[in-house]
């Protein structure tokens, strides 16, 4: 049972570092996009 | 403070200067693809084998997305396959002591411990793992956590060497050239020097004997050379005794202390040549390496300072003033390479310890705290220090941008409002967790019953071990009884988050760098290199670091250290 807890805890923590890659992508280039 | 001491710290400084150079020009040839680097014709078939093995096309490089998302995949798998390990190390080989599986709480603490190259341990290794398990299931982590680190700052050098590029390199390329030209064959020439040392390495079952006192004691045995090169060379620090470097198998003479102390540091000197080259200006590189020198004398002056002046409780009663404060570190080594050594492991994010930090005076315990929220970028874990780095170098310039009211721009490249935001979150997503878990800490009852000092100490306790954690260094201090669900638990998450969410705004901060063309230097351009431009990056560490912390080592150390000499109460 606490090996499932710890299990999806570590899962969640990589699903959410992965949804913060895509959080992260927005907004990136635009000023010197921009600026060309 | 006598004439030796000086003389090895001269020392070491020397022969770090002397090795930066060779050990740059070799990172850079590694984690260059096109050349070849030193053993290349030995090792290239295995390196085609993993390349063929893991279907990576090495031609094929990545954006910082792409090299982001393997990070993670990978360390994700490797993660879950130490917890596997640990939870089964009754069932697997190499256990003759026949320990038990580890509990949950403590395989998911350890199994993030050496996936982010902290190595934080709330158990003894002696006493709780299996030869298995610390050979496959920790020291393949020593090895490959710090290659990831060296990896990703190559992908933010590489962001500031390419003009208007669009990828940073191919993460599965730099991970396998990194482990087999720099960590492997280097550890396997270290652990023959440490078993020359004295230094064992066997899987003999644990030797029963005989005290002076006529008691029967058991005396732990392993491979434990092979352990100690990459756990010092890679910035590990996960001891193979609960007694880390103080221990005699572990650290037998003054010799191996002095190179363990070198190895510490080795790489991450390395790579600020390796940031000269690649950048074409090894001024630039030069001039960070100064910066991290200058901190580091700082640190380890204050902190061999602080213990040669122990409080007058000591000498009270009847300790000489000249020895200073002995207590928790070996006679072996005596104050200055106690205290070296704990500047050292604190500067970068080793951990490794041969002396107590918990019984320093509160100003030297202060001093490897302060050096882990600064952000261990005083040479650092190998590659974490430099991209650390590089972030405060992008913080300088712009607060520099902002004094003299010009565009700022770092390399040529211009530094705009997402490479800031980056920057900031950066050196936020540290600062949030430390304060945070601690607050959480010193709140909660069920934390609390683990700690062992009250007052200021207890606070300094707590500030410790979740600073240890963020900052991916594994040290602690010795009063907190870490091994309950609750920090394990914490601590887990802490060092996740110190490693991953300070990675990835890193690695954003590459991908964008590297989209960005180079402008020529000019007589706009800000100097990146010289006295003024080290002073300055100096002065955005010190002052970042110092105002975020400031307060909470007030009600810690400092105010332990008022206490203790004005009322002589300890805590």
């Amino acid at each position: 049972m606490m090996d499932a807890v710890y299990v999806i805890t570590m899962l969640g923590l990589f699903l959410v570092s992965v949804a913060a890659l895509g959080l992260f992508t927005r907004g990136q280039g635009r000023h010197a996009g921009r600026e060309e | 403070m006598h004439a030796i001491d000086w003389f090895q710290l001269a020392l070491f400084l020397g022969v770090l200067f002397l090795i930066t150079k060779p050990l740059g020009i070799h990172l850079y040839k590694v984690l260059t693809p096109e050349e070849r680097p030193f053993l290349h014709k030995a090792f290239r078939p295995v390196e085609t084998l993993f390349y063929r093995v893991l279907g990576v096309q090495t031609g094929q490089e990545q954006t910082w997305l792409g090299y982001a998302a393997a990070m993670l995949l990978f360390s994700l798998v490797s993660c879950l396959f130490t917890y596997a390990i640990l939870r089964l190390q009754y069932y697997l080989p190499l256990n003759p002591q026949k320990f038990p599986g580890l509990s949950p709480h403590l395989a998911f603490n350890t199994a993030i411990s050496f996936t982010t190259n902290t190595n934080w341990q709330s158990y003894g290794g002696e006493s709780t793992l299996s030869y298995f398990s610390q050979m496959v299931g920790l020291t393949l982590h020593n090895y490959l956590s710090a290659a990831v680190g060296i990896a990703v700052a190559a992908a933010l050098v590489r962001g500031l060497a390419r003009g208007t590029s669009k990828t940073l390199g191919n993460f599965w390329v730099d991970l396998v050239r990194v482990t087999l030209y720099v960590l492997l064959p280097m550890c396997v020439v270290y652990s023959l020097f440490l078993v020359s040392q004295g230094m064992i390495q066997n899987f003999l079952p644990y030797t029963t004997a005989a005290g002076p006192d006529g008691f029967a004691q058991t005396i732990a045995q392993g491979p434990v050379a092979s352990q100690v090169a990459i756990k010092m060379l890679g910035t590990n620090g996960g001891g193979f005794f609960n007694a880390n470097a103080a221990h005699p198998f572990e650290n037998p003479n003054a010799l191996s202390n002095f190179a363990q102390m070198l190895s510490i540091f080795a790489i991450g000197s390395a790579l600020t040549y390796y940031l000269g080259r690649m950048v074409k200006n090894q001024k630039h590189g030069w001039s960070v390496w100064a910066a991290m020198v200058i901190l580091f004398l700082v640190g380890a002056l204050v902190c061999w300072w602080a213990e040669l002046h122990p409080s007058h409780l000591l000498t009270d009663m009847g300790v000489n003033p000249a020895d200073g404060n002995m207590e928790g570190k070996e006679v072996r080594f005596g104050i200055f390479n106690s205290t070296l050594f704990a500047t050292i492991t604190t500067d970068a994010s080793c951990g490794a310890v041969n002396a107590m930090h918990d019984s320093f005076t509160p100003l030297g315990g202060l001093v490897p705290l302060f050096n882990i929220e600064l952000g261990e970028l005083i040479f650092g874990g190998v590659g974490a220090g430099l991209y650390a780095m590089i972030v405060f170098i992008v913080l300088s310039v712009f607060i520099a941008g902002l004094m003299v009211g010009r565009t700022p721009e770092y390399l040529g490249k211009k530094i705009e409002a997402y490479d800031v935001k980056m920057a900031v979150l950066y050196a936020l997503v540290g600062a949030f967790s430390i304060l945070s878990f601690s607050a959480a800490g010193a709140i909660s009852k069920t934390a609390l019953a683990g700690l062992n000092n009250a007052g200021p100490h207890g606070l300094s306790e707590i500030l410790y071990a979740f600073s240890s954690a963020t900052g991916n260094n594994g040290s602690a201090f010795a009063g907190l009884t870490a091994n309950a669900p609750w920090w394990d638990t914490t601590l887990g998450i802490a060092m996740f988050i110190g490693r991953f969410w300070m990675i990835i705004p890193a690695l954003a901060l590459a991908g964008n760098l590297v989209g960005k063309k180079i402008a020529p230097v000019s007589a706009g351009s800000f100097p990146v290199s010289g006295v003024t431009f080290t002073l300055l990056l100096i002065g955005t560490i010190v002052i970042v670091g110092g105002l975020t912390f400031f307060p909470v080592l007030a009600m810690g150390p400092i105010v332990e250290h008022f206490i203790m000499h004005a009322s002589g109460k300890l805590f």
